[in-house]
């Protein structure tokens, strides 16, 4: 980690992306850095807070000021500011922080939009997109983002890439006096790769900000960001990130040309020297506004062209359009010819069979025969020793039957899922608190909104006032696990340090709760099962809104915290002498460390996190500490 | 040049140490001078879901994930989760797996095939397999945390594996915590004597 501040320039190392894009930062000078963390982008900031840490135990000061912010829409209005004081700022946020942040970007846009307030500081937006939505609730394409706004955007390939790009989108910013949105995918940012450094920069440190003028004109403020766009245009136009490769290889009967951008770039590459064809890829980098005439030119000199990329038809509608002005009859294959899927992560399977139908060729990267035994998916669930489990094994005994769950985002929405299916709906961050107000109103029935700690400082206070305001009779119960746990444990407003390792003002979620008027408010150790389901007795039972405060630490974190410090982790076993196979502990707790052999439970003693939770679970007593393991 | 460089696939499930193996392979490939690309896949569990990853070394620079049949060696955390992505081995794989199993089944009573059945189609699918019970060597080593230093031991060991073994065992000291080290150092002593009495 340490390598991202002291690598030298010329020097090689082995990053990930999400990494890379730190020390891009740190060679453009990057002054602040703000961002709430989301899977794929976490490590940013990840790398941002160990480079803090290694900073301050050599005794000497960060040069950039970073933070964990409460959600995304403060990220970017703490690195607009910023900017608009002269420094250098960058914002990272998954696809779906976007949608936080927007407000405060489009709007901002138009207020920035003046001569008189043109950007000073260049300001970079990180979009991180989720193909596949492996750990997103959709597969929001991003890019259509810098046409909305219209802004310029550059797209990374590889891990070099998107430490050169990131640098790089500073200067863009600075010239065309627009933020620069660096979009990457998943594949891009959790991909690690060997990159060579350049030099550090030299942060700016102290901003000024003279007086703002305010201009009610919109229609000239829109005018103007047309006109800086104009100028975006002739630097994508030259943009080394634009460029053709030529491959040599056997002559096919027509001339066919390529046209990727993003991760589909690599595997068109790659593709392409399987096949062994000559052909020429057009591999695009700065994706808006697009090098026009560099690509009229390259849509020209093909009789067919395909368009490599993943998610929405974005490249190839404009190249469609792009044909059309210039009357050219090349013909484009892409998604809207049924080549490629519009949905899900590309695998170089699914770009090799339509590049290689295209070019009349074998397929080099046939699919493969899986294996003959079916293998059932790993089902998603908590990790072994997670208190979430604990809080819905209690609060299931306790609620009606005819109760309804609204889930929010974290590691506590796998509640949703077998065996404890308690979410009828989950989408947005702080969205639980609502969808209880609305099911309520539109049912009658009892409503139930579980919400964890880092999503209620998020998104969760407004809706609670709502609820709150409106006397709901719904309960809230606040899934307090001391950190940002899903996407990296990372720190938030309840936590009492910040990102810079100082102290922080560690805000309590009760307090705020009260504050915020609730009067049933009700903090428990969901570890304590039998306590919990009390609590949670009189939580559903009050009228009004009730919240329920569970609190106790990510089992993850404590284990780890636990091993550091050299502490022993108990172990357990079922004596099978007194199991009487009621199978409450493998179906209904559903911890999974039990596992089944031949009709008889067992517990796996490197999943176990002897939290021993499940003693108080078993109705037979079975269940017994095994002594100490130093595994 | 060498056009097709060393395609390694790791498999295992969450918290058993694939992505830390696939960072220490890929670090030391760098230091021999090597071009790297390297993906993880996997869900949005923390621990005891399915990960794969990926370490492609060579040349020049390659797309960092696998196509089907193109793993030359792979490394297994876990049986079941090699079986898993047995479709990007082929005839000339070289197969080294941790026989132990993550058998959870919760909560979806998914029950664990024989062990046998695995290995046996794993066999049948590959040029070579070694199997090496990783969990008892590293508790020999000292703690259980270290069985990647097993697997990576063993791998140092496989000819077709481009990086020296000093280089890899050297990148594994830099990169783990200062108290299991040692153990560590055992770990790779371990698997790397399982290879040689084995091949």
């Amino acid at each position: 980690m340490e390598e991202i501040l002291t690598g030298k320039e010329g020097e090689r190392y082995f990053l990930l992306g999400n990494e890379a894009i730190v020390r891009g930062a740190l060679e453009a000078g990057v002054d602040i850095a703000a961002l709430y963390p989301g899977t794929p982008m976490s490590e940013i900031g990840d790398a941002f807070h160990d480079l803090v840490r290694i900073v301050l135990d050599k005794g000497e000061e960060p040069s950039f000021y970073f933070e964990w912010s409460a959600n995304e829409k403060v990220s970017l209005d703490v690195c607009i500011a910023a900017s608009l004081s002269g420094l250098r700022a960058l914002c990272p946020m998954k696809a779906q922080g976007f949608n936080v942040a927007a407000d405060s970007f489009l709007d901002y846009l138009t207020a920035c939009s003046l001569v008189e307030t043109d950007i000073k500081g260049g300001l970079v937006l990180v979009c991180a997109d989720d193909p596949g939505g492996t750990s997103s609730v959709n597969e929001q394409d991003d890019r259509y983002v810098s046409i909305m706004a219209d802004v310029p955007m550059l797209e990374p390939s590889n891990c070099q890439e998107i430490k050169d790009m990131t640098q790089k989108a500073f200067d863009i910013a600075e010239e065309v006096h627009l933020p620069v949105l660096l979009r990457t995918v998943n594949t891009v940012n959790l991909s690690r790769g060997d990159l060579v450094f350049g030099k550090l920069g030299v942060p700016r440190r102290t901003g000024e900000i003279k007086g703002v003028p305010i201009s009610f004109d919109r229609t000239r403020c829109h005018a103007n960001i047309m006109k800086k766009m104009e100028k975006a245009k002739e630097l994508s136009e030259k943009s080394e990130f634009n460029r053709v490769i030529s491959f040599n290889g056997v002559k096919t009967g027509k001339k066919i040309g390529i046209v990727a951008s993003s991760i589909s770039i690599s595997y068109a590459a790659e593709i392409v020297r399987e096949l062994g064809v000559e052909t020429e890829l057009l591999a695009l980098g700065f994706t808006n506004p697009l090098p026009e005439t560099l690509c009229k030119d390259f849509i020209g000199k093909f009789e067919e062209l395909v368009i490599v990329e993943e998610l929405s038809p974005f490249l190839e509608t404009q190249f469609l359009k792009m044909a059309h002005e210039i009357s050219a009859k090349t013909k484009i294959w892409g998604k809207e010819t049924g080549h490629f899927p519009k949905v899900g992560q590309y695998r170089l399977e699914m770009v090799s069979e339509p590049l290689a139908r295209v070019f009349g060729m074998d397929n080099p990267i046939p699919r493969q025969e899986g294996p003959k035994i079916q293998l059932a998916a790993r089902a998603l669930t908590n990790c072994p020793g997670c208190p979430h489990r604990n809080t819905y094994y209690a609060i299931k005994q306790m609620v009606p039957g005819d109760g309804i769950f609204a889930n929010d985002q974290g590691c506590y929405l796998l509640g949703g899922l077998e065996p404890y299916k308690m979410s009828h709906a989950q989408y947005s961050m702080g969205a639980s608190i609502g969808l209880a107000c609305g099911f309520r109103q539109a049912t009658g029935k009892p409503a139930i909104a579980f919400i964890g700690d880092s999503t209620f400082f998020h998104n969760g206070m407004s809706p609670l006032a709502n609820a709150v305001h409106h006397n709901f009779d719904i309960t809230v119960v606040v899934m307090d696990n001391g950190a940002t746990a899903m996407s990296g444990f990372q720190l938030h407003p309840g936590t009492d340090r910040d990102a810079m390792c100082r102290e922080a003002i560690p805000i309590k979620i009760e307090d705020v709760v009260r504050g915020l008027g609730a009067t049933f408010v009700e903090v428990v150790n969901p570890n304590n099962i039998e306590e919990t389901k009390e609590v949670f007795q009189r939580a559903i039972a009050h009228k009004g809104v009730s919240v329920v405060v569970s609190k106790a630490l990510c089992k993850l974190m404590e284990t780890r915290e636990k091993r550091r410090q050299g502490l022993e982790i108990p172990a357990y076993e079922i004596d099978q002498e007194k199991c009487n196979q009621c199978r409450i502990c493998i179906d209904i707790y559903a911890c999974p460390a039990f596992y089944e052999v031949a009709d008889k439970i067992y517990i796996d003693d490197v999943q176990c996190t002897g939290c021993a939770v499940c003693q108080e679970v078993c109705p037979a007593g079975a269940i017994q500490e095994k002594g100490a393991d130093n595994g | 040049m060498d056009r097709k460089g060393t395609n390694i696939l790791l498999a295992g499930v969450g918290g058993l140490g694939v992505i830390t193996a696939s960072n220490i392979i890929g670090t030391a490939a760098v230091k021999v001078g090597k071009k790297v690309s390297s993906a993880e896949v996997h869900g949005i569990a923390q621990r005891g879901g399915s990960v794969m990853g990926t370490v492609r070394i060579g040349d020049y620079s390659v797309s960092p994930l696998l196509g089907d049949g193109r793993a030359d060696i792979i490394l297994g955390f876990e049986p079941l989760e090699v079986l898993r992505n047995i479709a990007r081995a082929s005839k000339t794989t070289i197969v080294i797996t941790d026989t132990t199993p993550i058998r959870v089944i919760t909560p979806t009573r998914f029950i664990y095939p024989k062990l046998e059945d695995i290995f046996a189609e794993i066999q049948e699918r590959c040029a070579r397999l070694y199997k090496i019970d990783c969990l008892t060597l590293a508790r020999k080593a000292g703690t259980a945390i270290v069985r990647p230093s097993v697997l990576l031991g063993a791998l140092s060991e496989i000819e077709e594996f481009p990086i020296g073994a000093e280089v890899l065992l050297k990148t594994i000291e830099e990169n783990v915590p200062a108290r299991y080290k040692e153990a560590n150092i055992s770990a790779f002593k371990e698997g790397a004597n399982f290879i040689r009495a084995n091949l």
